[in-house]
């Protein structure tokens, strides 16, 4: 049981991706000393992904890396999120916890949207302020501390007064956060302020320089590459010379620290990556133990101003709160964290940041931008060519999202007209952007969107294939149901008149009405009744959403069901012909059945088909 | 047959036929790691390209 467990300062490992899931929990013992993965992942209760973590956590330390918080959002932190992100540290109990030093919400119109970028936060006294705030909320709510990363930054704002690594150092000095060097972010954002390679490397050296070693808690170790105008930390090859250079300087001046070797893209086989996991090994066997030790204790920070404070029996005031369990928690009904702290005027900048990345195509963004933004004067393009980049980005997460719930739909759009599927996703993420931070939680907008094209000749049924989609994807993230199978035993002892069965809450049914869904129908891969096929049944089965097509006497029964009439009424509706045996194993055995009840002490309500 | 009848044998059946199979197809599924699809999130900022798709607008086939 790895669980819990803490991190040694040498330890190294790696970012864990889906093509390596069956390796790394199929092969013998690795050496890896722990796996990081994106926290967002994993959110949601009922997906398998978040049963492999839990058994991945039995045998080595996690760590839970975030990007959905948007821990200097002006807009405030998303309770809600929040406290989905406590759920999974409780159950996963990770090594580390981290999350990035960037804004993420804002208003939107009528809306706070979420940007799914890291975008920065200003350096100046009122950004240190707010991001200070809310990372203390959230170690308050986790009950424990934080890493918080550097950013990458492509765009940077006038009011930035503060030098970077005085920000970060205030940051963890005020707050008891620990700081999560990102070495290739250094580096990167060097190179987009136009230094040449000598002196970015130079310029992250002293970066390094600067900033308070005791605070540091981790380090990230990436690849990066060149795109026309700017350089990107894209995670998508091999950790670059420099950054090595970064490390083991890192390793002389701060100490060893866990280090992770990140790759998103372009992903190598388990080996290519453990070889890099060996060069950092190899860069810290260069130190002597002086240097991997753990780092000092800080006495001036916020945890230990709590803890003092905490001896001294004053538990009072939430600034210097030691982030623990019996720290405040979040009021449920609060819809945002630490709005407060920063004056509307942020707000504004960031709500104009992102109404300029959500430009349609076409229209110049940078018209849009918030005035006091700029770019980095090594980027040829300035802030209209970060701008595209951004957009760039967006589009790919929203085709890949989208791809993701929707394959089917997805298939048919590209057969109609290759390439359009990334279009539809982007106007989808423009007309529709995420309001959640995990993006598993956005997509359903799409389904509106082909019906209003349907008066363009948009053929219905990829309207009924894009609804039955969704919800073989909602269902497929809700919590484990349950099904008391000791209720069968009323069957046995009590009239049929006296009973009823309970579908599970999970179970939806289709109707076949409209032509799209009749031609949905057609395609539906297994039936249920020998008639001509009526309606679509989707169910949670196991780990997955799945769906099933009946005749219209199964349907009948179903919706008798639904209805709550007891099962001789149910029975006495269908009649003979239905094979109310073949239905009954398939409902206990599929998971369609919940229950069954009492008439006297069931619930009277109707839930009407399509209720959630 | 009654409706008693017919409750009692479907029961039977249930009982018999369907107790050893509840929950395991999708479980059994989950075992296998590589099946499980990646989740849609990423730390890495911009991309190297620098320019998202047109507007999307449905076309008829023979309209295009």
């Amino acid at each position: 049981m790895r669980r819990g467990a803490t991190l040694w300062p040498v330890a190294v490992g790696i970012g864990w991706r889906q093509p390596h899931y069956r390796e790394v929990m199929a092969r013998g013992p690795l050496d890896l000393d722990f796996l990081e993965v994106p926290t967002e992942d994993f959110l949601a209760p009922g997906v398998a992904r978040r049963q492999l973590l839990l058994d991945a956590a039995r045998r080595f330390p996690i760590s839970l890396h975030g990007t959905g918080l948007g821990l200097g959002s002006a807009a405030g932190v998303d309770v809600r999120h929040l406290q989905r992100v406590r759920a999974l540290v409780e159950a996963v109990k990770p090594a580390a916890v981290s999350e990035h030093a960037g804004f993420a919400r804002a208003r939107h119109g009528l809306a706070t949207v979420h940007a799914h970028e890291q975008l920065p936060v200003p350096f100046s006294a009122r950004g240190l302020s707010l991001l200070a705030s809310q990372v203390d909320t959230v170690q308050q709510c986790l009950g424990r501390q934080i890493l918080v990363e550097n950013l990458g930054a492509y765009l940077a704002w006038e009011e930035d007064t503060i030098r970077e690594t005085d920000f970060f150092n205030a940051l963890a000095d005020g707050t008891g956060c620990g700081l999560l060097l990102d070495l290739t972010s250094l580096f990167v954002n060097a190179l987009n302020r136009g230094r040449d390679e000598e002196a970015a490397l130079r310029e992250s050296l002293a970066w390094l320089d600067g900033v308070d070693a005791s605070a540091v808690g981790q380090y990230h170790l990436s690849g990066h590459s060149r795109a026309a105008g700017m350089v990107v930390a894209d995670h998508g090859g091999d950790v670059g010379e420099p950054v090595w250079a970064l490390y083991r300087h890192a390793l002389a001046r701060i100490g060893a620290r866990p280090t992770l070797i990140e790759r998103d893209h372009a992903l190598p086989a388990l080996a290519v990556l453990c070889e890099e996991v060996a060069r950092a090994r190899t860069a810290q066997s260069a130190f002597d133990r002086e240097h991997i030790a753990p780092p000092p204790p800080r006495p001036s920070s916020r945890l230990e101003a709590a803890r003092a404070a905490a001896q001294a029996g004053d538990r009072g005031g939430r600034r210097g709160a030691v982030p623990g369990k019996a720290a405040a928690k979040p009021s449920a009904d609060m819809q945002t964290i630490g709005s407060c702290v920063a004056g509307p005027a942020l707000a504004d900048l960031q709500s104009g940041l992102i109404a300029a990345l959500l430009t349609p195509p076409g229209a110049d963004a940078a018209l849009q931008t918030p005035a006091g933004l700029r770019a980095p004067a090594g980027i040829d393009g300035g802030v209209p060519r970060v701008l595209r980049a951004y957009q760039a980005h967006g589009s790919a997460q929203a085709e890949r999202a989208l791809a993701a719930v929707y394959p089917r739909l997805r298939d048919r759009v590209e057969e109609h007209q290759s390439g359009s599927f990334s279009a539809l996703a982007w106007a989808c993420w423009r007309h529709h952007p995420p309001v959640d931070g995990d993006l598993g939680e956005w997509g359903e907008a799409l389904i509106g969107l082909l019906a209003g094209a349907q008066a363009q000749g948009l053929p219905p049924l990829w309207t009924a294939l894009a609804r039955v989609e969704w919800e073989l994807h909602r269902v497929a993230r809700i919590e484990e149901p349950r099904q008391d199978l000791n209720s069968l035993a009323l069957l046995g002892r009590l009239p049929a008149g006296s009973v009823r069965l309970v579908l599970a809450d999970h179970v939806a049914l289709h109707g076949g009405d409209t032509a799209g869904d009749q031609a949905l129908l057609e395609l539906a891969g297994e039936s249920f009744g020998d008639g001509p096929r009526a309606s679509l049944m989707v169910w949670r089965d196991g780990w997955g959403g799945r769906s099933i097509a009946l005749d219209g006497l199964t349907t009948r029964w179903l919706e008798s069901l639904r209805a709550g009439f007891d099962l001789e009424r149910a029975l006495l509706a269908v009649g003979t012909a239905f094979d109310f045996s073949a239905w009954l194993s398939a409902g206990v055995s599929r998971g369609w059945l919940a229950r069954v009840e009492t008439v006297q002490t069931a619930e009277t309500a109707v839930i009407p088909w399509g209720g959630r | 047959m009654t409706i008693r009848q017919i409750v009692l044998a479907a029961l039977t059946a249930a009982l018999s036929a369907g107790a050893s199979g509840v929950g395991q197809g999708g479980r059994a599924r989950a075992a296998r790691y590589d099946l499980i699809e990646a989740g849609p999130h990423e730390c890495a900022g911009p991309s190297a390209g620098d320019r998202a798709p047109d507007e999307w607008a449905y076309a008829p086939q023979g309209a295009r």
